[in-house]
Formats: structure tokens, sequence, C-alpha cells
């Protein structure tokens, strides 16, 4: 160490020159140190650009500032076979030079060693200058490597530049793999949507289906109760010729026999009116609008002036609401409702009724319509909303049986439901549940 | 005066500075005006040192596809920190001969240190540390600091591990019982007195507690598990035999599967039985 | 089945079981016919050898039934369970060290 003793002057020089050495030094370690502040960049930019070799291209002025390589290149391993191509090369014709050392590598064992190294692997040759050979993997998965070459005669970088190279490619790295999994996702994403949309046309189709079926059968009612009216005028006209032809010389028994038809056909014809009805709540419905229920109800119990005296009954409400609704069939549906109320009465008790109304959590109305009637036994609950169904004879109840098949129907048409509960002899509840948004 | 760590390698002069050609390494590396080849000039000057490089860089520990028959070759591909903290690791044997060697089994105390040191050093490859040697170091180190409780706590040091069974807490917090300090933080007092990096005192000294190395976590879980793996390996025993509970964080920080340890395993498996030649009986 | 080390490898073999690197990483699976350029990628990524099937040989033939204990029905020695008494044993990788120190402490004594 101490070949000589330096005179003072000299031990001051050396320090100024270690001095300018340790301010260069410093000067770099700075410039390293935005350098790495902006390895940021690499992600951002990894964004918008999925293809690896995007991303390299895009980083690698941060990789020449801190080596002079005359060439740079990278290889990645195919995700197929597994075999590492050259994906880009700068300067392009240099490609076969650094393809033809990479094969020599690999044959030779270095490339898989080096790929398995955290740091980088510098090859020296005399004449071939430095080659340098540096991992692109994550913890997770190996990506490919990075090959780049110094000419001969050019310092190859030191300790400190080779730490920063690595930790750039470790983030070139991690930003091919977020690429490839941000890609992975947005396909799986994509699929999902495809899905979606399959799902939702075969749901769509399916819907029309049976919108046109609807139609068909609403149609057929429609034509055939018309289809049926024709004859039964005929019948009901015939027979009242027929009974002005036969005059006086019709017996008593005939007589009997032309009521029995005149009323069956009376009841044929009430009937099909009702199926009429029925069928007209879809075919024929007016537009939904804003409905006050409370002048609805009213409209309704005018209709029944004549039931309400006769029966001497009574009828309170509470506040309805007003909602969205086609107000000729809400009319219809309390008519039907109230009439029932009314008309299935016990024998000498006049008939109490009240309509409620409440809102439930759910946005939903409900309606009640109670009355203090005969009641409906449990087993026949379900049997009223059918059309025809009739749970008393004609001569004990009036009706038809289509009053709360055309209800629930109405009910259905406005997207909500009608049920009834009751106990036999105590009398009945029908609820309206509406919704309204 | 009471006994520190610090006090304990201070008047200890055998150990208490590092060996010379690693100052003579640091002034090359450090000098501006040195290269690749004066630092390998500097380190073959010492012919069995350098004798047990270039045997450790051309065995499977390294697997490398060619033969390094240069120090300047091993620099070349290793670099040059790296060979440096690969030389000191491989000069601890040297450094504490006639240190506790009547007191603890020497061969068995370093057998687990290679072996933790292997262990780590793989670790730190699988989670792409910069510097795997700088793993193997620590590995070679990071119990010393129990050959110097034998060497002049003799009597509590060997009270404590008398005690050590399956049942009892582990060593490491009975020494901080009886003594007050334990065998991490001697480790770390002699990082300091080497004027080895930070990160090497910190994780030598946490190496039992890798969740208080507050700037180091990984680094430190890193050789916690290398350690654990050379305990579940069997490889030598440095006094506490016994498999620590493994803390979740710490899992997560090394960052591995369990279907890794196989391969992990066999890897330190094969390089381990090499290294012992090389630098245990070398 | 026979393990073959790269440089007898010929191109038309068979891979019988999924040739990996030492990290784990999938470089061919099991069944795949070995062409020209696989010898060089396997080379690429430092694979020593790999299981290539015999002649004639099927794909559906298996190992030998190993000697260890498979997965769950593990018998370990009192000295495993000594060493492993202070740690979580619930923790799957605990559970997989103990595994393998019991599988070489088997394989040393034969």
């Amino acid at each position: 160490m101490d070949k000589k003793k330096h005179p003072h002057e000299d031990s001051i020089e050396s320090l100024k020159t270690r001095l300018g050495h340790l301010e260069g030094k410093n000067r770099w370690y700075y410039s390293a140190l935005e350098l790495v502040s902006s390895l940021g960049e690499i992600h951002r930019n990894s964004n918008h650009l999925e293809d690896p070799v995007a991303i390299f291209r895009e980083s690698s002025p941060l990789i020449l500032r801190l080596a002079s390589f005359e060439t740079l290149a990278l290889f990645l391993a195919d995700p197929e076979t597994s075999r590492f191509e050259c994906r880009t090369c700068e300067p392009a014709d240099r490609t076969g030079t650094v393809q033809e050392e990479v094969e020599q590598w690999i044959d030779n064992g270095t490339f898989a060693w080096a790929l398995q190294q955290p740091q980088a692997l510098w090859v020296e040759g005399m004449q071939t200058g430095h080659w340098y050979l540096q991992g692109l993997a994550t913890r997770s998965t190996v990506l490919g490597m990075i090959v780049a070459h110094i000419p001969a005669g050019t310092g190859r970088p030191d300790g400190d530049a080779s730490r920063i190279l690595t930790i750039i490619a470790q983030h070139i790295a991690q930003a091919m793999e977020n690429a490839r999994l941000f890609r992975a996702n947005r396909a799986q994403n994509r699929e999902l949507e495809e899905l979606v949309k399959k799902r939702t046309q075969a749901l769509e189709s399916k819907t029309d289906e049976l919108e046109t079926r609807i139609r068909e059968i609403n149609d057929f009612t429609y034509l055939a109760s018309h289809d049926l009216r024709e004859p039964l005028r005929k019948l009901t006209l015939f027979g009242d010729r027929l009974k002005s032809h036969l005059g006086k010389s019709i017996d008593k028994r005939s007589t009997d026999y032309m009521e029995i038809m005149t009323r069956s056909v009376k009841r044929l014809e009430s009937q099909i009116d009702g199926l009429l009805n029925l069928s007209r709540i879809t075919t024929q419905g007016r537009p939904i609008q804003k409905v006050s229920l409370n002048r609805t109800l009213e409209f309704a119990i005018n209709e029944l002036t004549l039931e309400i005296e006769t029966t001497r009954g009574t009828i309170q409400h509470d506040p309805l609401p007003t909602l969205h609704a086609d107000q000729e069939q809400m009319q219809q549906m309390f008519f039907h409702l109230l009439q029932n109320a009314l008309l299935f009465q016990k024998k000498g008790v006049s008939p109490e009724i009240r309509v409620t109304a409440y809102r439930k959590e759910n946005g939903f109305w409900v309606i009640g319509v109670h009355d203090n009637g005969i009641g409906i036994d449990l087993t026949q609950q379900d049997k009223i909303f059918k059309p025809f169904e009739r749970l008393h004879s004609a001569g004990q109840y009036p009706g038809v049986g289509m009053g709360l098949s055309i209800c629930r129907k109405i009910v259905e048409r406005h997207g909500g439901t009608l049920r009834v509960e009751s106990d036999p002899g105590k009398g009945a509840s029908f609820f309206i549940e509406l919704p309204e948004p | 005066m009471s006994v520190t760590p610090d006090s304990l390698i201070a008047n200890n002069p055998r150990i208490s500075s590092l060996p010379e050609i690693f100052y003579l390494i640091n002034e090359v590396i450090n000098d501006p005006n040195s290269s690749f080849g004066e630092v390998a000039q500097v380190i073959s000057s010492d012919t069995s040192l350098s004798l047990r490089l270039l045997k450790i860089v051309n065995s499977p520990f390294f697997n490398f596809p060619q033969k390094i028959d240069t120090i300047t070759h091993a620099i070349s591909i290793v670099g040059t920190e790296q060979l440096r903290d690969l030389a000191l690791a491989t000069s601890m044997l040297t450094k504490f001969q006639g240190i506790a060697d009547n007191k603890v089994d020497m061969n068995s105390f370093w057998r687990h240190s290679l072996g933790c040191g292997i262990a780590a050093r793989i670790l730190a490859m699988q989670c792409r540390q910069p510097n795997t040697e700088r793993y193997f170091l620590m590995g070679m180190v990071h119990d010393v600091g129990r050959l110097i409780l034998f060497e002049n706590l003799s009597e509590k040091a060997a009270l404590a591990l008398a005690e050590n069974g399956p049942e009892t807490p582990l060593l490491v917090d009975r020494e901080r019982e009886l003594i007050g300090f334990h065998h991490g933080e001697i480790g770390a007092a002699l990082a300091r007195a080497w004027n080895l990096p930070p990160i090497l005192e910190k994780v030598i000294e946490f190496h039992h507690y890798p969740d208080r190395a507050n700037d180091f976590l990984l680094e430190t879980s890193i050789l916690h598990f290398g350690d654990l793996l050379a305990k579940a390996m069997q490889l030598g025993n440095s006094g506490d035999p016994y498999i620590p509970v493994l803390n979740e964080a710490v899992w997560n920080r090394v960052g591995i599967t369990p279907g890794h340890l196989p391969a992990i395993w066999k890897q330190a498996e094969a390089q381990y039985e090499n290294a012992v030649a090389i630098i245990l009986l070398g | 089945m026979a393990k073959i080390r790269l440089q007898q490898l010929e191109p038309g073999m068979i891979i019988a079981e999924d040739a990996l690197t030492s990290q784990g990483k999938l470089v061919f699976p099991r069944g795949t016919r070995l062409g020209p350029e696989s010898i060089q990628t396997l080379k690429a990524w430092g694979i020593p050898e790999v299981q290539v099937l015999d002649n004639g040989g099927s794909l559906a033939e298996k190992d030998p039934p190993d000697s260890t204990p498979g997965e769950g029905d593990w018998e370990f020695d009192d000295e495993v369970k000594a060493l492993y008494a202070k740690s979580n044993q619930d923790h799957p990788a605990i559970q997989e060290l103990m595994r393998l120190t019991q599988k070489s402490r088997l394989q040393k004594k034969e």
C-alpha cells in the first residue's frame, strides 16, 4: 500500500480528486433516484399497452439511460410452445446475430442459468464486447429475457447501474404480467357480457312467443264469443216466432219447455258476455294513467245504488290512493267486488262493507274489501277466481260466475295480485295488491 | 458495568474486527479508480479464500454451466458485492475458531448455519432478491451470537440450553429471561462492529422475531423461514432444533405455496453436502 | 417408461411425466410428442432430463406404486413429533414440512 509517502500537496490533490469523484457519484445517484421514481410510468403505460412488446419498447429509453447498449432485444416464452422467441430487436439488422448468440447460450446452459437468476448475467468476450442477459420474471412466472450488447472497448455499467437495470426489468416483467391479467380479465368480462346478451335474447324471444300466444287465445275468445252470439240471437228470435206462431194452441207443458229454453239461452248469452268482458280486459284495455281510486270507488258505488237500497247495505272506505291504472277497469273491479259483497249475504243481516288501504314497505298498495257475508270455505277459495265457477245455484244467488275472474284478470294486468281470506259464516276479505313506483 | 451485546463483542479482540482481507476488499470496492480486476487481485492474494470461492462457484451451489477458473471470471458472473458477501460467509469458520469450541458441537453448529444459509439463499432467489449471496451470509452468521454467549456467559447459556425441550418456551426467549438479551442481539452487535450494512444487522437481530424487523420485514422473513427449513431438514443443530410457530404474515411475505416446498427441499439437499465438503471440511 | 437425459432425447419421443422447471413452471405437459425444437426448448428452461415412454408404451401406464404414504395417512416418528411440538401443526406449510421431514428420515434409513 504505502510504496511511497505522499508529500502534503499530493495528498490535497488526491483529496480533491476524491471529492470530485464523490460529487460525480452523488449526481449520478440523484439521477438514478429520479429514474427509479419514474418507474411508475411503466405501469401507467401498461394500462393502455397490452402488448408485452409495446411495454418493452416504451420502457427501453429507461434502460438506455443507464447503459450504452448498442443492441437491445427482447425474448419472450411463447405461451403455447414454451419456446423463446425474439420479439423485438433494436436495431433490427442485429436480430440474426442476437439469435445466434442466444442459440449458443441455450446450448451450453448459460441461458437457463441466467433465466433463474434475479440479477443480470454479463457474458464477457475479448473481442465480442459485453453481452447482458437479464431474466424477465415476476415472483410467480418467468416471462422471458432481455438480451443486450455493449461493444468491446466500452465500459460495462457498474454494480449500482446493474442493480437499477434489474429493478427496471422487474417493473417491466410486472407490467407485462399485469397487462396479461388485465387482458384475461377483460376477455372473461366479454364472455360474461356475451352470455348475458344471449340469455337476454333467449328470454326476449320467449316473451315474444308468450305474448303471441296470449294474443291468439284472446283473439280466439273474442271471435268465439262473437260467433257464438249469432246463433243464440237466432235461437231467441225463432223461439219468439214459434211462440207467436203457435199462439193459444200451445199447451202448458210446451210453455214450460219454452221457458226453460229461453232461460238457458239467456244464461248462455250472459256467460258469453262475461267471457267477452274477460277477454276485453287485455285486448281492449285503456291506457294506464293516474287514477284516483276514491273517485273510481264512488262511481262503482253509484252504479250499485239499487242493490244497496234493496239490501240496506252500508259501504265505508278509507281514503284511497291515486295511482297508475286503467280507470274503467278499476271501476269494473270495484263494481264486481262490492256487488259480490252485497249479494252473498246472510239471510236477515244487512251487508256492512269496509274498504281499507295501506302502503307496504315494498311500495305496493294493498286495498282490502271486507264484508260480513256468508264467507267462502277454505277448500273453495281457489275455485272462485275461475271463469263460470259458481259455489251456489243461480236461484240462491244470482250471477254467471265471471265477476271474480274478471277482477283477478284486471289486477294481474296491472301487475298486482288478488287474493281472498275468509272464515265461512263470518264474511270475506278480498285483498288487491297493486304496485306503485 | 453491566454486560451488553456490544460490550461482549468489544471485549473479545479475536472477533471484534472483520478479517483483514475484507478491509482490503472494501477499500478497493470503494476506490473510484479501481476496476473489477483490482478487486479480483485482492481476493486472489488470499489463496485459500480464492480456492474456496472457486470451488463453491463451480459447485451445485451455483450450478453454473461452464467452468469458472479465475476470480475475475467469478466476479463478472456473480457480481463484486455478491462475491464479497460469499467470501465473508465462507470465512466465518476460521474467524470463530477457538470460540466456545469445547462447549458447543462446532460441526453441528456450522452444519445448521450452512443449511440455513443455503435455504435462505434459495428462498431469496424465489423472491427475486437482488443479492442472494447476502442471504447465504445471513445464514452463516445468524446464530454466531450463541457461540459468543457460550464463550462469555457459559453458565447461563448452558442452563438455558439444558432446560430446552419440546414443551418449554423457545430457547431464544429463555435467553432473554436469564441474560437480558438473546443471541440475535449479539449477532447484530457483531454486524455493527464489523460495519456491515444495516440490513444484515437488523435481519440477524430479529431472525426469531421477523414481525419486529420494521424496515426489513421481507428479508427477515426469508431468513426466518430459511432457519425453519434447515431445522425441518435436520441439517446440524445450533442449539435449538425445535421448529417454531410459522407466523401467517411471514409465510405470506415469503409468498410461496406448500406445493413449492418439495422442490425447494430438493434443491437445498442437492447443494448441501457439496457445500459442507467445501466450506466445513475443505 | 424411462428417465432420459437431454442428450439422448430424439424427436418423436413422447413425454410421460409433465416436464417442469425447478420453479414448477410447466414447459411440456405429459403426452407431448417431442419435435425437433423441443429439446432446445427444454435446454432453454434448464430441464436436464425428462421421462419418456418406452417403445409401444401407452400413456395409461403408471409409475409403480410409491412406497411412501399418500396424503393424510402419514405416521410420524416420535422424534418428528417432538421436532414440531412447538409449531403450529395446523398450518398447511408446517404440515407439508412434517411430511417432508418424515419422508427424508425414511429415505436416510434405507
